[in-house]
């Protein structure tokens, strides 16, 4: 044949069974000469590119189908070729989907050629991860006996695939049950014990492999116990490789076949006994659900009376080595079952019920109590010390049966060495001396220590944090050096580590846009060309992104710096910007105009300490700086650095104010502390004002002091502060995500002030009024602290800001003492994942940043962004969220109330998931007994509130057992009669009744716990006061 | 290049432990490179319970992949001393590198080799091992004496593994992290089991997690802290946790930049060290942390004579070699690394020393496999790498061609940067790019010169 036959036969030819009768008499000489020629064809075909010298019909072929090879006619007929002509390497090389159209051709072709390395290339492709050359072709070769039967694991896994045959298509003719299949061609029976051996998906048991299955269709367990009842496979043997299979190591869901399989064969009790071995090593598999079957199957042995009764008492104690609870239940009631009927076997048996107490799960642990106290007197003393040593690995619940059980009255509970020894005395004369105004800031209004400790400690007001006690956060470096610019900036294109790394860039631009050092292109180059390459935007980790929002002004602030030309993006399609983010890309638009004028300045917004905070002192230093050296005024900057500086400092600043423009010093004395008052001049700084306003107390309501101003404003967060209402429910979706689904959903709303005249405001004539009358009207976009609360509809999905990390953290640093804007932002982003896994695109972890701000007392949003992270799905938030709870009770910046208050809400609206409250809880009480007591009250308050035979309350309900015990105290008497209401056998109802008789009325750990709390709420005083004076 | 070695195991008999007279008997068979079975050990284990669980968790790692569901059976190495027994394992997936050190009081016995072996862990040993009890009289073998003297074709156990290249590495390149490891905190075991219980279960988080001292205790945290130790890849760490339940104390280290982590299960007599990866798809195979030494080693005539006084120690005592050699003690340690890096030394980051094993694996390519070495070196061969004028007595600047751009290298004392996109990723946390390593080697001929 020659290369143009050969052409012609590829590219000309739509019947394979042509190209078939063409080569079937070629020799394996001749096939070689067309080898290399068969090749080249197939890598112009799959490259779609025609070499130069390639014939016209190639070259036309080829265009014709140069997007897309796949499919076409040329293409089969070339992987045909390969078989017919290539040798094995290109065949292993080419041969790698399924590629010809016609397999009885491709049969055909190998038939004719009988190619020495056969066996190697089923060995080779059936071990693929995709497997493509088809079962059926393998069993006709070997049955003309041009192959061996492959013994690769691959085989094995076709072989059953084959049989099961899932893909049937309706228009085929019915498939031939498994069972028929193995009668017919009995060679394949010796395959079956393989199948216990390798990977496959013969005993897998999941339900989409039989929907709609035709109804002769057969699985491999039905048929092969059809085949072992009709004699025809060995029935011991299945038995036997059942349990064999069980001990490789394969794919759980496997595994679960094996045993199924095993169990559907329904060995007799003789065939169980011979194989007691095989069923107690299984008590030593690390799956929990075969160890369950072996525990079946015991349990079996020991009905049958076959059970080596010793053997299994010892060996069944590696059950406790797993944490599954119900495998250790049913092991335990076992040994009790073995017990109750032999009892000489109890000395072998309590070790292993002594090792059950070292399991994590307090039922177990409990039911090994009662069982242990059941043969009591059979413990020795030794045995008895011994057990004494695991009682601290038993959970606090179980710990005065143990000692009850040990006979010990000192028991472990209770223990208050992590709590300072507190003299109420001192207390009793410190709070005298406080004025009741005082009192009520320290939430201590309602504390009597004269009549042992009566009434609850309140909440921390926010204004304790205002002005008075502060802790000074770490300090921020700026950049100052070109080198370290470029450095810091290459790293922010891959990745932010923090969101102060932001601050430091943006400044640093900033104030060095008017260097160009020697080699400024040859240092900037690479960074560069990272850049434009795409950096790592993918990744949405670093700085720089696409799309539209901040992020893209940033991209364009750094481009503009590095080339020097204006750059001027437009958001895309699909993306859009974060509406409340509007006035960060005002202030990095700015940066990014003085940068391309080359007119460095420091930022002023830039903050000295991390967590955005600007000191004060710091503050007037650049201001004076900047108006000595006739910098450009940045109003964005400006406004937006009065809303971080710290309450701490202000009146040492107040001193440093020099020289500054009438109007802006007026403005910067008054944020500093010093009384003034606007007057109707001032109103072309309406911005700078009301600036200062929410800088100096961001939740008072300033319309009168501003009165003077004469504003037209309704903007919450603005003249008037911002208030939110919030609810949650359930609703279909019907959305772009899943049309029809009920999700979880929340509704929140900004209430804004006075909306009725905001309307009536917006006619011709009120425009004209207001023109003779000389009002303003206010402009948004120049108030930062109302423009983090713009709302808009948006055209497009895609946020790409919020999938940003570090927009995330960076947020609750914007205004550091009011952040509650970007909560609602992260309330609603929570939500929308709320049973979703965490995604990297959807970075929500990161909203909960701004929680672990110790100056900051927290408002009724950042207590719910706390729960929808604990009671969410998304890993990273739960277990950030569980921080967060801990550090706040720590700091004393959260509410039990608020949080009682917000359960009730989420209980509501049937969607809150109360195992994962519980798991989030129970870790929290886990650090201190502070925390227990914090938790204790906040779920006190909240039970007796909610219906309290919901699903899987019983888990939240055991945390409250578990820390009224170890508190030692007894629940109060509302909740007591809200948990009696449960009756019967439920989990609920048994733990609740425990509840109710766990601890005692006067609890020493509690008084403790009080009286620490008291004082160092009285020491914030004695900081406070400490810091006025400083 | 192929990305696994097909490796043989050839072990006499398969381990096992036999009840005979009322004594549970426990061999452990061997297997060298050359086919030889070494017999090393013979001694009666004088904590049945805690020997068990430590070589049960052991075998747990070198079982698991983790972050596939295919398993790796790659056995365990054992090095026998006078003072020690100590057996290293490293998961399947290069990213768990778990040992038990085995002190001569450990057990009643006597060594009777010295020397590095594979062993064999089978499943039916380590059922046995779960069924051990401190009552019981267990006696240990490490190889067997008749085995050692007569071999019999029949009983030869054969296991035939894949060995991946990237494992080998990983086993010489966790050497080079240990050394930089220092203890953050020790706490009771009862504490660190409450610690390794609070871990995640199912839910685990994707972002690295941190081990928080609070007062006595250890806490989990989500939050990086001041002094918080990384973890990345929880369920790594939980695999200790049957240790704790009969343990002295856990102590946890790591390194200066906080990437990699080690877990000091602590008994009254032995001990079980885990150390875990950066990240749980980051095998130790990639970190790059002994590519400096490999770039600037110190002259093979040092490193044969330091290896020449290799002699199975538990403990090499560095100063005595460079007394011995005439050499310092940097000079000494730098030999070690490189030795560490070709299997042939160990470091125990516990007692601060390396110690002599020999890795029974082909290891001539470890450096081969450094895929990032190579690339320097034809950086360097290639030519276009020019000193710049900006350098001066405090660091070295040089230009290194990257792809259609020039990168700037600075060498200093303290850290080396690059302007690369390697480099502005990692900051030198998975240790130097190829144009730092080029510059280096650059650099260094220039000394020489």
């Amino acid at each position: 044949m020659t290369p143009e036959k050969l052409e012609t036969l590829i590219f000309n030819n739509d019947r394979e069974d042509l190209f078939v009768s063409a080569v079937s008499q070629l020799s394996e000489k001749e096939r070689k000469t067309l080898s290399t020629h068969t090749n080249k064809l197939r890598n112009q075909i799959t490259s779609g590119k025609a070499k130069a010298d390639a014939s016209k019909l190639v070259k036309r072929s080829i265009e014709k189908h140069s997007a897309n090879y796949w499919g076409t006619q040329a293409y089969s007929n070339v992987q045909l070729a390969v078989l017919a002509f290539c040798p094995l390497s290109t065949v292993k090389r080419a041969i790698d989907f399924f590629s010809w159209r016609d397999n009885s051709a491709a049969f055909q072709i190998i038939l004719d050629r009988k190619p020495a390395w056969l066996d190697d290339w089923l060995a080779f492709n059936l071990d693929q991860e995709f497997a493509n050359v088809p079962f059926e072709l393998v069993r006709g070769w070997m049955k003309e006996g041009i192959c061996n039967k492959p013994t690769v694991e691959g085989y094995t896994r076709q072989f059953a695939w084959n049989l099961m045959a899932i893909n049937h298509r309706k228009d085929q003719a019915p498939n031939k049950p498994i069972s028929e299949r193995l009668i017919n061609e009995p060679d394949m029976i010796d395959d079956i014990w393989r199948l216990f051996e390798v990977e496959n998906q013969a005993f897998n048991t999941e339900s989409w492999l039989t929907n709609n299955a035709p109804a002769n269709y057969e699985t491999w367990p039905e048929a092969l116990t059809k085949l072992a009842d009709k004699g025809i496979i060995d029935r011991a043997k299945l038995l036997d490789a059942s349990l064999q299979g069980l001990s490789n190591d394969l794919k759980q869901n496997q595994l679960s076949g094996f045993h199924k399989f095993h169990e559907q064969l329904a060995p007799t009790k003789t065939e169980r006994s011979q194989r007691r071995a095989e069923y107690m090593a299984l008590l030593f598999h690390k799956t929990g659900h075969v160890l369950k079957f072996s525990l079946k199957m015991l349990s079996q042995l020991e009905r049958d009376k076959s059970l080596e009764l010793t053997k299994f008492l010892i060996d069944v104690a590696a059950v406790f080595a797993h944490e599954a609870k119900g495998n250790a239940i049913t092991a335990l009631k076992l040994i009790a079952r073995i017990l109750k009927k032999e009892k000489d076997r109890v000395p072998c048996a309590l070790p292993t019920m002594a090792e059950a107490l070292r399991h994590p799960n307090a039922d177990v642990q409990a039911l090994a109590i009662e069982l242990l106290t059941t043969y009591n007197e059979q413990m020795s003393d030794d045995f008895k010390s011994e057990l004494l040593i695991t009682a601290d690995f038993v959970a606090d619940a179980n710990k005065p049966l143990l000692m009850s059980l040990l006979g010990k009255t000192n028991n472990t509970l209770g223990t208050i060495s992590e709590l300072n020894k507190v003299d109420s005395s001192v207390l009793s004369r410190q709070l005298s001396e406080l004025s009741v105004l005082q009192r009520e800031t320290l939430g201590l209004g309602n504390i009597d220590l004269e009549d042992d400790l009566k009434g609850d400690i309140q909440p921390l007001k926010p204004e304790i944090i205002k002005d008075k006690h502060f802790h000074m956060p770490d300090l921020l470096e700026p950049i100052t050096e070109f080198d370290e610019l470029i450095q810091a900036l290459s790293h922010a294109v891959e990745i932010i580590d923090e969101p102060e790394d932001v601050e430091r860039i943006l400044d640093g631009i900033s104030r060095l846009c008017g260097e160009y050092p020697r080699e400024f292109d040859k240092k900037t180059s690479p960074l560069l060309k990272r850049i434009n390459d795409g950096g790592s935007f993918e990744t949405m980790k670093g700085l720089l992104g696409f799309g539209g929002g901040l992020l893209l002004s940033i991209t364009d602030l750094v481009l503009t710096w590095l080339t020097g030309e204006f750059y001027q993006s437009k958001d895309t399609s699909y993306f859009s910007r974060t509406p409340s983010l509007d006035p960060m890309i005002v202030k990095v638009n700015n940066i990014k105009r003085r940068v391309y004028a080359k007119k460095p300045q420091q930022l002023l917004s830039f903050p000295t300490h991390k967590g955005g905070w600007i000191d004060p002192v710091t503050w007037v230093n650049r201001l004076n700086i900047a108006f000595a050296n006739d910098a450009e005024f940045d109003r964005m900057d400006f406004n937006h650095s009065m809303l971080r500086l710290m309450p701490y400092g202000r009146k040492t600043a107040l001193q440093l104010v020099r020289n500054l423009p009438e109007n802006i010093e007026t403005v910067v004395k008054f944020v500093l502390g010093e009384s003034l008052t606007p007057e109707y001049k001032d109103r072309r700084d309406y911005d700078l004002w009301i600036s200062a306003c929410r800088s100096l107390d961001p939740n008072q309501d300033w319309s009168s002091y501003l009165s003077p101003l004469k504003l037209n404003d309704n903007y919450p967060n603005s003249i008037k502060p911002a208030y939110y209402e919030w609810n949650a429910l359930t609703k279909v979706e019907r959305g772009y995500k899943f049309p029809g689904l009920k999700v979880t959903a929340f509704a929140q709303s900004l209430i804004e002030p006075d909306a009725d005249i905001q309307k009536n405001k917006t006619g011709f004539l009120s425009s004209l009024g207001r023109k003779l009358t000389g009002e303003v009207t206010v402009d948004r976009k120049l108030i930062p602290s109302a423009g983090f609360n713009a709302t808009e509809k948006l055209k497009y999905i895609w946020s790409c800001d919020l999938g940003c990390l570090w927009i995330n953290q960076w947020l609750s640093t914007l205004w550091p003492t009011n952040p509650d804007a970007f909560y609602v932002l992260a309330v609603t982003q929570q939500i929308s994942r709320i049973d979703m896994d965490s995604s990297s695109f959807e970075p929500n972890f990161g909203f909960l940043s701004g929680l672990f701000e110790p100056n900051r007392v927290w408002s009724e949003l950042a207590h719910l962004t706390l729960f929808l992270g604990l009671v969410g799905k998304d890993s990273d938030s739960r277990a950030l969220a569980v921080d967060a709870f801990i550090e706040a009770v720590d700091n004393d910046l959260a509410s039990q109330e608020i949080m009682a208050g917000i359960l009730v809400k989420l209980t509501q609206a049937g969607w809150l998931k109360f195992n994962r409250l519980a798991e989030g809880l129970k870790q929290v009480t886990q650090v201190s007994a502070t925390h227990r007591y914090f938790v204790s009250r906040m779920l006190q308050i909240w039970l007796p509130q909610i219906d309290l035979k919901l699903r899987n309350i019983h888990l939240v309900l055991e945390v409250l057992l578990d820390v009224q015990t170890a508190l030692n105290q007894k629940v109060s008497t509302h909740v007591s009669e809200s948990l009696k209401d449960l009756k019967g056998k439920t989990k609920a109802a048994i733990t609740a009744s425990r509840i109710v008789k766990a601890g005692s009325e006067a609890s020493e750990i509690v008084r403790q716990i009080k009286l620490n709390l008291i004082a160092s709420r009285l020491a914030l005083v004695e900081v406070t006061e400490a810091q006025v004076r400083c | 290049m192929s990305t696994a070695i097909d490796y043989t195991y050839e072990y006499a008999f398969p381990s096992a432990i036999h009840t005979k007279n009322a004594t549970q008997q426990f061999a452990l068979a061997t297997s060298s490179p050359n086919q030889v079975n070494p017999y090393f050990f013979e001694g009666r284990v004088r904590s049945p319970k805690i020997f068990g669980d430590m070589l049960l968790t052991l075998s747990e790692v070198v079982r698991t992949h983790f972050f596939l569901p295919r398993p790796a059976l790659l056995d365990p190495v054992l090095t026998s001393s006078e003072n020690l027994l100590r057996l290293e394992g490293f998961s399947g997936c290069c990213g768990v590198y778990a040992r038990v050190d085995l002190p001569s009081n450990f057990f009643d016995g006597e060594c009777l080799g010295r020397g590095t072996t594979n062993v064999d862990f089978n499943t039916p040993m380590r059922n046995a091992l779960m069924r051990l009890r401190d009552s019981e009289n267990v006696q240990f073998a490490v190889g067997k004496e008749e085995v050692a003297l007569t071999k019999s074709e029949e009983s030869i156990i054969e296991k035939k593994v894949k060995l991946p290249l990237r494992w080998i590495k990983g086993f010489s390149e966790v050497q080079a992290y240990q050394p930089r490891l220092m203890p953050k905190m020790e706490v009771t075991a009862l504490e660190g089991l409450k610690f390794i219980r609070s871990l995640p279960k199912t839910a685990v988080p994707k972002q690295p997690s941190y081990a928080i001292s609070r007062g006595r205790s250890v806490r989990f945290s989500q939050r990086p802290q001041t002094d918080a130790v990384k973890i990345t890849g929880t369920h790594r760490v939980r695999i200790i946790e049957p240790l704790l339940l009969r343990a002295k104390s856990l102590r946890i280290w790591t390194d200066e930049t906080n990437e990699t982590s080690a877990w000091e299960v602590r008994f009254p007599v032995g001990s079980f060290f885990l150390m875990i990866s950066p990240e749980v798809y980051r095998g130790f195979s990639g970190e790059g942390q002994v590519l400096s030494e490999l770039a600037q080693p110190p002259s093979e005539q040092v490193i044969a004579q330091v290896r020449a006084q290799l002699k199975w120690q538990a403990q090499i005592q560095t100063a005595d070699i460079a007394n011995q050699l005439n050499l310092s003690v940097p000079e000494i340690n730098k030999a070690l690394s490189v030795l560490g890096s070709r299997g042939l030394a160990g470091f125990d980051v516990v007692n601060g020393y390396y110690f002599h094993r020999e890795l029974p694996f082909e290891l001539e390519r470890v450096e081969e496999m450094q895929p990032r070495l190579k690339n320097a070196r034809k950086l360097v061969e290639a030519g276009g790498i020019t000193v710049l004028s900006s350098s001066c007595a405090e660091f070295r600047e040089y230009e290194v061609p990257g792809k259609e751009v020039l990168h700037r290298v600075k060498l200093t004392e303290s850290k080396d940067t690059c302007t690369c996109v390697w480099f502005s990723k990692h900051q030198g946390s998975r240790g130097p790019c190829k144009h730092i390593l080029a510059a280096q080697i650059t650099e260094d001929s220039r000394d020489l010169s």
